[in-house]
């Protein structure tokens, strides 16, 4: 079972093998792990997360067409699923930021603009850094979120960013540069709160 | 902002050919706008590329026992088993049923008063005495028809 190609398992899956659904998930577990937690954050349960898109998926599984890939399907699904979720739950976006005391604020958003010494003080405290980044991030509109996510973090090509969010590349491209600006004022915005409006 | 900034998701997408990519870099070195971005992007990503959570241990059993486990809805049901193409199919061919019903009866009622046009004119044609008071409807009048051993 170990080597058998992706349609067998699911033909097996559909046929009632529950082995081949586990070895299908084993398969693809990392990468919707990855993108589950890129897109939804510390804040988020992500092995609830990862479980209910591989249910949506095998519940789906009869209208998969097995001469396309399966990685790219099960990444639409979990890219819909994050997008749902963040849809839900705007509320929880200031949550990681307002735990940090304001000098910290100030302090950490003026690293992030410095490439040089950053990754030196991300080892040192990296739950910090994450949760300015994770602020920054939560700010987007959870489809400029997700596009920038599986672009600049999971390192995807634009057509699969494309497949993933069920548009076109143009589309894909388009929003990736959206986020990619919209983060550059959400931190001017809030460096400028932060009293540093000296550096930019 | 100025034109050369617009090539800054191209150049962060490697995607400039090299005369461009020098442009751009010369650019760069000057333009803080541009410089922030790339820096803060850098930054973003190193720090969510490090905050990974390692894959819970035993999770592709336990989801698969749930999958299995779970009893499905009908509606889910339903619609896992109707795959696109032939969903589609079904679909263009309801479409055409029905187009063809709201022909179909037009025609029949053509038919049909062709029909009962022949068969009233073949009625007039007969003799039918005044006693006969009792043929109120079209079927009293087939009765009596058939009782007299006429066709028409």
């Amino acid at each position: 079972m170990l080597d058998s190609p992706d349609a067998t398992l699911i033909s097996d899956t559909l046929a009632g093998d529950e082995g081949a659904f586990a070895e299908l998930v084993r398969r693809y577990q990392g990468a919707v792990w990855g993108t589950v937690h890129r897109i939804l954050g510390n804040s988020y349960d992500c092995e609830d997360a990862v479980q209910e898109v591989f249910l949506r998926a095998f519940t789906s599984l009869r209208r998969f067409d097995p001469r396309y890939p399966f990685g790219p399907w099960i990444l639409r699904i979990a890219a819909n699923y994050c997008i749902d979720q963040l849809r839900r739950k705007k509320s929880r976006k200031m949550q990681l930021w307002s735990e940090l005391r304001e000098g910290e604020q100030e302090h950490l958003l003026k690293d992030l603009s410095h490439d040089g010494g950053l990754s030196a003080v991300i080892n040192a405290g990296v739950q910090d850094y994450e949760k300015i980044a994770r602020m920054l991030l939560d700010g987007l509109r959870p489809k400029l979120k997700a596009a920038f996510v599986l672009r600049e973090v999971d390192g995807r090509e634009y057509n699969e960013v494309a497949m993933a969010l069920g548009t076109s590349e143009l589309t894909a491209r388009v929003r990736v540069s959206r986020a990619r600006a919209e983060l550059q004022k959400r931190y001017k915005r809030c460096l400028a709160g932060a009293g540093g409006r000296e550096l930019l | 902002m100025i034109p050369l900034c617009n090539l800054f998701d191209r150049y962060r997408d490697d995607e400039l050919d090299p005369e461009k990519r020098e442009q751009f870099e010369s650019h760069l070195a000057a333009c803080i706008h541009c410089q922030s971005r790339m820096s803060l992007l850098n930054s973003l990503v190193t720090i969510l590329k490090q905050s990974e959570v390692p894959v819970a241990a035993a999770l592709p059993e336990r989801i698969a026992r749930r999958a299995f486990g779970q009893a499905p809805s009908w509606d889910t049901l339903v619609i896992s088993w109707l795959k696109p193409a032939p969903a589609l199919t079904a679909l263009a061919i309801s479409a055409l049923a029905f187009v063809s019903l709201l022909f179909a009866p037009k025609l029949d009622t053509v038919d049909s008063s062709a029909e009962y046009d022949r068969l009233l004119n073949a009625v007039d044609s007969l003799i039918i005495p005044a006693s006969e008071t009792q043929i109120q409807s079209d079927e009293d009048l087939v009765f009596w028809l058939n009782q007299e051993g006429n066709t028409l």
